[in-house]
């Protein structure tokens, strides 16, 4: 009788192992999130957020909190040189971070400077930080703002409730913040009175638009880039492509880079929608959003190539190849291109010289 | 695509194609599909409960309590008449448990198929832009409608308090203590009367009556609410089920109420 009992709990304790390993439980894992300083580089990546030293690969320290968070989003940095990053856990903790604080110990830890807990979802989207003042969108569909100058824990100073899912981080022309939401929808909220103007759109917003001179570009899972005009929300151009635009587009001399889910790599004139240059095809989905590296425009794969584009050129270089996917947006980090592979058993981060050569990869400390 | 995944991808199809022909209701999809998979399975539940209730009667038969105190020292000849028995009576021994062992990728399946479809996460998104069939517009059915009466299914479910506990960050647990409770009810509904005091398959049963409505009322604590909708609904029609077959022991709920149905 008693090891009939200890069989059925080891039976129901296997289910549970089970079915929790099955992978079912919110949140469920997905690509690390990156950010780098003139020092070091910061990558989100499941329970822990590293800094890694720039000049050597070296973890200066991890950080886990008590409160099991978990860290994917692409962490921002404040007027003073800290860390915003939000939890994807239950906790639902945005986190204040001062990555410079008790790094003489022997086990270097930063310093939690402040943390809010109010959001009622994961933090999925980077905040958008402009001085004091701190966007930050939550997947609860609540676009948080702070005021950092407020001395005290309660900085929260207005929710703008936007409907639905936010992913994307938001952009800002100084005057407005333009964030997109998953429902289909681009929303323009005014910084001084918080007036929210929405433009719908053809499909799920993921990625941050880019703005100039009074106009703002964004593709959608619509499948097409789009040109509105931010004083009137009017659609200026529609660009269809092949498949999903799943990020945010590069601007760079007048010219909007970017690409799909199909693997196309775009490169549309910002004036009227119209190629700049036919579609390249490289060897996967792009799901990140291109860097811009002294004048050439630098972009991932999902198959886990590092592709290099001399602006005119429609012949894209590879610099590297890497045995894992890649999705996280890379980061450009003095004379280092940051990449940031995805379920690499090897290594977490990898740093590349602007020539494709590897300078260093990260593996986290035992 | 692994087989697994290919599988779980006809769930995560079927229950999208119920939520999109509704009107986008993810919550009336769970149970409308949950519904579907009890149809479906309802003949592999029909055998299951015939053969443990052929196992339960013979657990108080006089012939096969005789052979187990007779040879009670000798397991390889007690195997051996136990055999015997089956085999006159028709029971296969092993047929309440092959209807089970068929359900449990069905039923982990539609586990996965739920937390596949609400994406909480890019990857998950991804993952499920990728699985979706082309004769639904993947492009209108996301974001997914998450919302269902209070609750968001893809996160934990829990009302409000106006304080604050440190373990139950979501609020007061609902659904999950009616996972609990349904459990509960099926499966001491489903549980026969004996009129053995040394019968281990009912003391199995009942300890099953107590561990399955904790862990289950755990996970739907601590997965999303979707889950717990999906298990409240399995519960309800398995109880409908054993009521319909006239299985249900009503006795049971009451307290003693299996001691009362032996007399």
């Amino acid at each position: 009788m008693k090891n009939k009992r200890l069989l059925l709990f080891l039976v129901l304790g296997l289910l549970a192992l089970t079915l929790s390993a099955c992978g079912g439980a919110p949140p469920t894992a997905t690509w690390p999130g990156l950010a780098a300083d003139g020092e070091n580089a910061y990558l989100a990546n499941g329970t822990n957020l590293y800094a890694i030293r720039l000049t050597d690969g070296e973890q200066v320290w991890a950080f886990a909190s008590d409160e099991k968070s978990t860290f994917y989003a692409n962490p921002a940095f404040t007027s003073d040189g800290q860390l915003l990053v939000g939890s994807t856990g239950n906790d639902r903790t945005l986190y204040r971070i001062d990555p410079k604080l008790n790094l003489d110990v022997e086990d270097p830890q930063p310093t939690v400077t402040w943390k809010f807990n109010g959001a009622e979802d994961h933090w999925v989207a980077t905040p958008l930080v402009v001085g004091e003042i701190v966007y930050a969108p939550n997947a609860d569909g609540n676009l948080y703002i702070f005021d950092l100058s407020i001395t005290g824990e309660n900085k929260l100073v207005d929710t703008v409730d936007l409907g639905s899912k936010l992913w994307a981080k938001p952009a800002t022309d100084g005057e407005r913040v333009f964030v997109g939401s998953l429902d289909h929808h681009l929303h323009i909220i005014d910084m001084q009175t918080l007036a929210v103007d929405t433009v719908a759109l053809g499909g799920a917003v993921n990625g941050t638009p880019a703005v100039l001179d009074g106009k703002l570009y964004i593709g959608s899972f619509d499948s097409a880039m789009v040109a509105i005009n931010i004083e009137d929300g009017n659609v200026d151009w529609t660009s269809p492509t092949a498949s999903w635009i799943w990020s945010g587009p590069l601007l760079f001399n007048n010219i909007l880079y970017f690409g799909d889910l199909e693997g196309n790599f775009y490169s549309l004139k910002a004036a009227d929608g119209q190629p700049a240059l036919d579609s390249v095809q490289p060897d996967g989905a792009i799901l990140a959003s291109p860097i811009l590296v002294d004048g050439k425009i630098v972009f991932v794969t999902e198959n886990g190539t590092v592709y290099m584009l001399e602006e005119g050129s429609n012949s894209p270089v590879s610099l590297e190849k890497l045995e894992a996917k890649i999705y996280t947006d890379p980061v450009l980090a003095g004379d280092l291109i940051l990449v940031a592979p995805f379920q690499d058993e090897t290594s977490l981060l990898v740093a590349l010289n602007k020539d494709g050569s590897q300078k260093w990869s990260f593996t986290p400390k035992k | 695509m692994s087989p697994w995944d290919f599988f779980v991808s006809i769930f995560v199809n079927s229950l999208l194609w119920i939520y999109n022909i509704i009107g986008q209701n993810f919550g009336v999809a769970i149970i409308l599909f949950t519904i579907l998979i009890k149809v479906v399975t309802w003949p592999l539940n029909n055998a299951q409960l015939k053969s443990a209730k052929a196992m339960q009667d013979l657990q108080n038969d006089k012939d096969y309590q005789a052979i187990q105190k007779k040879y009670a020292k000798d397991k390889e000849k007690l195997a051996q008449e136990q055999m015997r028995i089956y085999k006159e009576k028709g029971i296969n021994p092993f047929s309440s448990c092959l209807p089970t062992l068929i359900q449990l990728p069905v039923i982990f399946a539609l586990y996965q198929s739920v937390t596949r479809s609400l994406a909480s996460t890019p990857l998950a998104l991804l993952q499920l832009t990728r699985s979706i069939g082309s004769f639904l517009d993947v492009t209108t059915l996301i974001p997914l409608n998450s919302k269902f009466l209070w609750m968001d299914l893809g996160l934990p479910e829990g009302i409000s308090l106006p304080f604050e506990i440190s373990f139950l960050p979501y609020g007061f647990p609902t659904l999950a203590i009616v996972v609990a409770l349904t459990t509960y009810v099926q499966t001491k509904l489903t549980t026969p009367p004996t009129a053995n005091p040394n019968d281990q398959t009912a003391a199995m049963t009942g300890m099953m009556s107590i561990y399955m409505p904790l862990l289950l009322g755990w996970f739907a604590l601590t997965f999303p609410s979707g889950l717990a909708v999906y298990f409240i609904t399995s519960n309800l029609l398995g109880i409908a089920q054993y009521a319909m077959m006239g299985r249900a022991n009503w006795r049971n709920l009451l307290p003693g109420g299996n001691k009362t149905a032996t007399k």
